[in-house]
């Protein structure tokens, strides 16, 4: 219905908000574990269920993981923070209100700049608990895999027949997240998708998020609205949520981007509300419960006092802050001269980035050590499901071998097709490597000039056609040297040699 | 069952305490009044906020609203994982369950519309 | 010359081996049961659990191990502090049958101490009411004229510490609900610096303004139990971090007089208190503060009047949302036969919520909501900063505030009901400690013309409730109004007598 929307003349502006869950050991405010996976309800304790009586007690590992990314995200960070609630009845909500911050939040006006030159705006960013998990029954596709249904009893039917009922799991229950909210600063999905992927890369840097976004890692919601080109006022805009994956969300933007211009242009408006996305439906829809929850009474958390972060530990939290990967991308191409696209590569994981510079610090020649690595590394690493921190071969190990190519000590071709792979293998140093494989270069120049002249006399119609000005003739004697000294000699002597040769008989 | 959305309004000294109020505010809370109730609730209410409105007479806008506790505090905790309930002692106050906790593995409502 | 029913004797005994754990436990446990259908001050007796607990006492006192300070000392526990294994309701229908996988730190402190969980006590539903009337079970009935309330909302701890039930009680205090039914009981009780007990484990009314302190009989048993309390706990993120002074300790090491002492009398709060046997009680009692060598001055705290409707919009909107989690879902009273998830939570709650729990829930609420937090809520916040402000500063003058407690000492059954405001202004004199953070003790000072006990309150600095008992703890010693009984009360120690 909305696919023949015409988009031309109509700008989108979308915003996101960002829930990433908070690599930390305990969940936000209580012991419990947050691994992933573990059966319903197994990861909760008084604190995390909301029993009465119980109270939250914040994790200084969550609260500093949020500051660093705060910090990262250029945010200016108060010393002092606090939380509020935010109240809402869900049945995933086991106190009815979610600790959250508001008013004191842990950072605002930050920004990010992706690769693409938009400078995304950052309002804020502020550390929250997650809420529990709901598996509702009637949802009946997934319901045999479902760890929840009780034995014997997929159907629910135990219940006097209730086949209706929703299950609450709190495993995931007060597991911190840092929400980041962007100003409504994206026009295009292309925009949408660098900046999830700058994000996440950012967060991975920080290591304060896994990022797996099918464990629930990394979870989005999109605020997007349309305007005709030209206009300075926002449009009303409709907030999407459930969006389980970055292509998901990629789908939203683009239904509710077209969605909203027919809207528009059939005479309709677009109603301020939160939609879901179906993504089985590829659609979106208006969301049935949370209408009364707009007013979310924030007030002040009494249980918690205000967080005071010195102003010393605030400078060590942003010393430790990695060199962010736009600007180690932007390095790369300006100081390492590496072309866009390299720097690009070499920069999507930090460990991978790290490997690269400790490489070129120890051999020079950056392109050259981009090209090993991209070209041969990283194919191998993923061959072997092995993390670039795993890798067998080391940065010193790398640039040992590009040393010895450049010195002579091996063929590069031999390198690449036999050195290479046996140090990956073993894990062993090139040099020792070269020897035992007996590629030690020929630097004994009467030696390969016996076998030219041994190759010329053998083919005597190269020499012929090189005298008559065909002088690719040269080459096909190449491969005959090559394949005599198996190798070993270097390329470069031999056709100097041979042409040296062919001329002189000439 | 959608549910009528909060009109805020802007100008607390517009307030008249009515039942429409009332109503709202018991949808908030989840709390269902009866008739009587409502009606009570409204007098209520109203007389509360004829109390509570004298506090204007000594607000001073420069004050702080945050009042926490006198004296130090520590309150940030290391993340050390503790241990968490066995699954039947989570669910052992559950209502709703008809079988023995530890079958059921999960706490049960009636139907969520999302 | 000791008071032998004081729990610092029964510790001292039970430690010395004059008498076993047991024969305490069994003699209060009696005074319990036959003080429980006139005066309803417990939810629950737990007669198993608490001979059990002091025959374990009485073994390892047999292997030759001290208990502690508290050895053998029995103890009542309001019912919203929590008590593993044992039903904790906040005399709530909607936490009927809740029994938390988990004991409250002043529990498992008092416990480690020595002490023995008797029964939990008799309250206004989760703390909200000053006469214990608003109990989701049973009212409670005050010792001196069962035609009378205990106060609230601690009325059953005051009732049982009272009637000899128990030497110590715990009670929590949002706005005075512990020194308001010591009031009109005639016991101490004593309201802690907010911080100074943890809050883990006390079910939240009010969670900036709760705070757990003892009643007990005299100020020294308060002390003794509110060294077994206190400190930092890390279950609470709002527990004070501070040093904690050995305040019974202190009190038997203070000299006998108060010179030195400076004692400042708000002028508001004399001026406010319209019964004259109140006042007289109070005049009396400063003079012997006076003749004790303590010096008097006035005070003033202008703000007084505006307490209550500071400390209700706080109070409520704070409670509308601690008291969210009881929506039938993870424990407590489920309706029944609810198609949906909300109907479901709103019939749970409408059920199971008394009707005071739901006037405040709908003030709480509604100060909160889109429009009005800015015009109530956060304009009492500011308002509370200043008579904290005001508080301190008073405080800054003198050393302790005395004053009455409550303007009225104990009224009838179903006095105030009918208007809740009139229920309300009980708090007038107490709401202004807990906004303030500060320390508070009420002791008796005297009686009215029907004999109906009148409390003096004693207020310190932050952290120094060691000066409110010190105060306390001289007038106790130059008087013996916290010595009278109500005919009700047995009043005498244990004749179990010596074991063997």
């Amino acid at each position: 219905m909305t696919a023949d929307a015409d988009l031309t003349g109509w700008e989108l502006v979308v915003g996101l908000e960002v829930h990433a869950q908070l690599a930390t050991r305990t969940k936000l405010f209580c012991g419990c574990s947050t691994r992933f996976g573990a059966p319903p309800n197994t990861q909760t304790c008084p604190v995390c269920l909301g029993l009465p009586g119980t109270l939250p007690v914040p994790s200084r590992a969550a609260f500093e993981a949020c500051t660093r990314t705060a910090l990262a995200l250029r945010c200016r960070v108060e010393l002092e923070t606090g939380f509020e609630r935010k109240n809402y009845y869900y049945p995933d909500l086991p106190k009815n209100y979610q600790i959250s911050q508001d008013a004191r939040c842990l950072g605002r006006d930050g920004h990010l700049d992706l690769p693409g030159g938009r400078h995304v705006t950052i309002d804020n960013v502020h550390l929250e608990e997650d809420a529990g998990k709901l598996i509702h029954l009637r949802d009946a596709p997934f319901l045999q895999a479902s760890p929840l249904v009780p034995r014997g009893d997929p159907s629910g039917t135990r219940q006097g027949g209730d086949r209706t009922a929703t299950l609450v799991d709190l495993n995931r229950a007060g597991t911190p997240l840092a929400e980041i909210v962007t100003g409504p600063d994206l026009r295009s999905t292309d925009e949408v998708r660098e900046y999830m992927e700058a994000l996440r890369r950012l967060l991975a840097y920080l290591e304060v998020c896994d990022g797996k976004m099918e464990e629930g890692s990394i979870r989005f919601e999109a605020s997007i609205s349309v305007r005709r080109d030209g206009e300075t006022t926002l449009g009303k805009r409709v907030e999407v949520k459930n969006l389980n994956s970055t292509a998901a969300v990629l789908k939203a933007v683009e239904h509710e981007h077209r969605r909203q211009i027919a809207a528009i242009e059939a005479g309709q408006s677009v109603a301020q509300e939160t939609r879901l996305w179906d993504d089985a439906r590829g659609r979106t829809a208006l969301m049935r419960s949370k209408e009364d929850a707009h007013d979310y009474r924030y007030f002040p958390e009494p249980d918690i006092v205000p967080i005071v972060i010195t102003a010393a530990r605030l400078d060590e939290l942003r010393a430790s802050l990695p060199e962010d990967p736009e600007t180690r991308r932007r390095r790369f191409v300006a100081t390492l001269a590496l072309p866009d696209y390299d720097a690009g590569v070499l920069t999507a994981e930090r460990a991978l980035a790290d490997y690269f510079e400790e490489t070129v610090g120890k051999h020079g020649d950056a392109k050259e050590v981009a090209n090993w690595v991209m070209n041969l590394l990283l194919g191998a690493l993923h061959e072997r499901e092995l993390a670039i921190a795993d890798s067998p071969v080391t940065p010193d190990a790398l640039a040992a071998l590009l040393k010895l190519i450049e010195a002579g000590g091996v063929a590069k071709d031999a390198a690449r097709k036999k050195v290479f792979p046996k140090m990956l293998e073993t894990g062993r140093p090139a040099a020792e490597l070269v020897d035992e494989l007996g590629l030690k270069p020929m630097d004994d120049t009467d030696a390969i000039l016996g076998h030219v002249r041994d190759a010329i006399a053998a083919n005597p119609k190269a020499a012929e056609d090189y005298a008559a000005g065909k002088k690719n003739a040269a080459k096909s004697l190449m491969g005959a040297v090559m394949k005599a000294t198996r190798g070993k000699a270097d390329p470069k002597t031999v056709g100097r040699l041979i042409t040296e040769e062919l001329d002189r008989s000439s | 069952m959608a549910e009528p959305v909060a009109e805020p309004v802007t100008d607390p000294a517009s307030v008249t305490v009515d039942r429409a109020l009332v109503d709202r505010v018991a949808l908030l809370a989840r709390l269902r009044l009866t008739d009587d109730e409502s009606t009570a609730m409204t007098a209520h209410l109203a007389r509360m906020l004829e109390l509570v409105d004298h506090l204007a007479e000594v607000d001073d806008p420069a004050a702080s609203p945050y009042t926490g506790p006198a004296g130090a505090t520590r309150p940030l905790r290391e993340d050390e994982p503790r241990p968490s309930l066995p699954v039947a002692e989570a669910l052992r106050n559950a209502p709703g369950l008809a079988g023995a906790p530890e079958d059921e593995g999960a706490f049960r409502v009636p139907a969520v519309l999302e | 010359m000791a008071d032998e029913s004081s729990a610092r004797e029964i510790a001292r005994r039970v430690r010395e081996g004059e008498v076993t754990a047991a024969s305490v436990i069994d003699a209060h446990l009696t005074r319990a049961t036959a003080a429980q259908p006139r005066l309803g001050a417990f939810t629950i007796i737990a007669a198993e659990a608490a001979r059990a607990r002091a025959g374990e006492l009485d073994a390892a006192l047999a292997r030759g191990e001290d208990p502690g300070p508290l050895a053998g000392v029995p103890i009542a526990v309001k019912d919203n502090i929590c008590t593993r294994g044992m039903v904790t309701t906040a005399a709530s229908r909607i936490l009927a049958g809740f029994a938390p996988p988990y004991s409250a730190t002043v529990v498992e402190r008092l416990e480690a101490a020595g002490a023995v969980v008797i029964g939990k006590t008799n309250l206004d539903e989760f703390g909200m009411g000053s006469s214990t009337e608003n109990s989701g079970l049973h009212p409670a009935r005050n010792p001196w004229d069962e035609a009378r309330v205990p106060g609230g909302s601690s009325g059953g701890s005051a009732a049982a510490v009272c009637v000899g039930a128990a030497p110590l009680a715990l009670g929590s205090d949002t706005g005075g609900s512990i020194r308001q039914p010591a009031s009109l009981c005639g016991v101490t009780g004593l309201k802690p610096t907010y911080g100074r007990v943890s809050r883990f484990g006390l079910i939240a009314f009010a969670s900036s303004l709760d705070q757990i302190g003892p009643f007990a009989r005299d100020a020294r048993d308060a002390a003794l139990a509110l060294d077994a309390i206190a400190g930092h706990d890390g279950r609470d993120a709002t527990s004070a971090d501070e040093p904690v002074e050995a305040h019974l300790a202190a009190l038997e090491a203070a000299p006998e007089r108060l010179e030195g002492m400076r004692v400042g009398l708000p002028r508001e709060h004399l001026d406010l208190c319209r019964d004259d046997g109140v006042r007289a009680a109070v005049e009396a009692a400063v003079a012997t503060l006076r003749d004790l060598g303590a010096t008097v001055r006035e005070v003033s705290l202008p703000l007084t009047p505006h307490g209550i409707a500071c400390y209700q919009v706080i109070s409520t909107a704070e409670a509308s949302s601690n008291l969210a989690r009881y929506d039938g879902v993870h424990y407590g009273h489920r309706a029944e036969g609810t198609e949906n998830i909300v109907e479901m939570m709103s019939a749970s709650r409408s059920e199971g919520f008394g009707a005071e729990v739901k006037r405040r829930i709908m003030l709480g609420t509604f100060v909160l909501s889109s429009g009005y937090y800015d015009a109530y809520y956060l304009r009492a916040q500011r308002v509370r900063s200043l008579i904290r402000r005001e508080t301190l500063a008073a405080l800054d003058e003198v050393d302790v505030l005395v004053g009455p407690t409550s303007p009225v000492t104990a009224f009838r059954l179903g006095e105030r009901l009918t208007d809740p405001l009139t229920m309300y202004a009980v708090d007038a004199f107490t709401v202004g400690a807990n906004l303030a953070g500060v320390p508070a003790v009420s002791a008796p000072c005297g009686a009215d013309a029907d004999g109906l006990p009148i409390g003096l309150q004693v207020t310190a600095r932050p952290f120094r409730e060691i000066d409110a008992l010190r105060v306390v703890d001289a007038f106790q010693r130059a008087t013996d109004h916290h010595a009278r009984r109500p005919a009700l009360a047995d009043g005498r120690a244990p004749k179990e007598g010596s074991r063997g």
